[in-house]
């Protein structure tokens, strides 16, 4: 994607190299605005501003980390300033949960579309979404999460607990019935700690 | 498996509905993670929107600094303050060595 020596040409201001990085990376930053914002104006927007983070702090990066995780970062934080400001965090950590079975999902044992993965997920509250997004498609880590969205790391598991079980909930249907309920309600972490 | 989850994967062993319901876990998140793979088609603008920002801003901060660096006011005050810090230098050695003459000798 973006090697040592690209990196370096930028750093050095030499000319056309930051946009050939941006020419490189725009559709990964922007499909990361458009996830986290849901908007695709304002993905738009935070692209911009995150790129401009970018060749800020383009100096600073000593390469601690791939540049595509660092970028990612910026990404994601540029997100959730935009959208804090936007008022778009205020819901409570104890925000109810808003099961809406995906019409004609698939049945108990049926491997999910991506379609009806994209829908259930874009239907999720905006912090919920941006938890899983970060979490288990970009693999952040949970005090990562709660850095970049000004939170607390319990209050992102929480988050992440509940999104994990609307998605499921809402692409396969909820289970009302009490079966094994204090084990099942552990469900959600065990498949990231457990066999996974 | 984390010790804590121990149980659980005990449990999941011996009861299909839990172990299924566990499975459809798994296979969100699985799907989940697959999605980052798809690329977002980018609006057509955004690449040049970009790069004319960043110059925008860098052609700022240049001028910013030019402006500076040429501003009349600003070599006034920097030789102002250049002059009160050589002055207060001047002022403090004198005093210094004028404070020295005066100590007695011990005998």
């Amino acid at each position: 994607m973006v090697n040592r020596d690209l990196l370096d040409r930028c750093r050095r201001r030499e000319p056309g190299a930051f946009e050939e990085l941006v020419e490189r990376t725009h559709r990964q930053v922007y499909s990361l605005a458009v996830r986290l914002v849901g908007d695709r104006h304002e993905a738009e927007d935070v692209a911009q501003e995150a790129y401009l983070r970018v060749h800020r702090s383009l100096r600073g990066f000593r390469g601690e980390a791939r540049f595509e995780t660092w970028l990612h970062r910026i990404v994601a934080n540029t997100a959730m300033t935009h959208l804090r400001r936007r008022g778009r965090f205020g819901e409570p950590v104890e925000e109810p949960d808003r099961v809406v079975r995906v019409p004609g999902g698939p049945s108990t044992e049926e491997v999910p579309e991506r379609d009806e993965v994209r829908r259930a997920l874009s239907s999720l509250p905006p912090a919920q979404r941006a938890v899983i997004i970060l979490k288990d498609m970009y693999g952040f880590s949970a005090a990562e999460i709660a850095e970049l969205m000004d939170s607390t790391e319990g209050a992102v598991r929480v988050r992440i607990h509940r999104g994990r079980r609307s998605l499921r909930d809402i692409i396969y249907g909820a289970r009302v019935d009490e079966h094994h309920r204090e084990v099942r309600d552990r469900l959600p972490e065990y498949v990231e700690d457990g066999r996974d | 498996m984390t010790e804590h989850h121990h149980d659980v994967e005990v449990h999941l062993a011996t009861c299909p509905r839990c172990a299924a319901e566990a499975a459809q876990y798994r296979e969100v998140r699985h799907a989940v993670a697959t999605l980052r793979d798809e690329l977002e088609q980018a609006p057509p603008g955004l690449v040049a929107s970009v790069v004319g920002r960043v110059d925008a801003a860098e052609g700022r901060w240049i001028q910013r600094a030019w402006r500076v660096a040429h501003d009349r006011r600003v070599h006034v005050a920097a030789a102002s303050l250049g002059g009160a810090v050589l002055g207060a230098g001047a002022i403090a050695l004198i005093v210094w060595r004028t404070a020295r003459r005066g100590v007695p000798r011990a005998a």
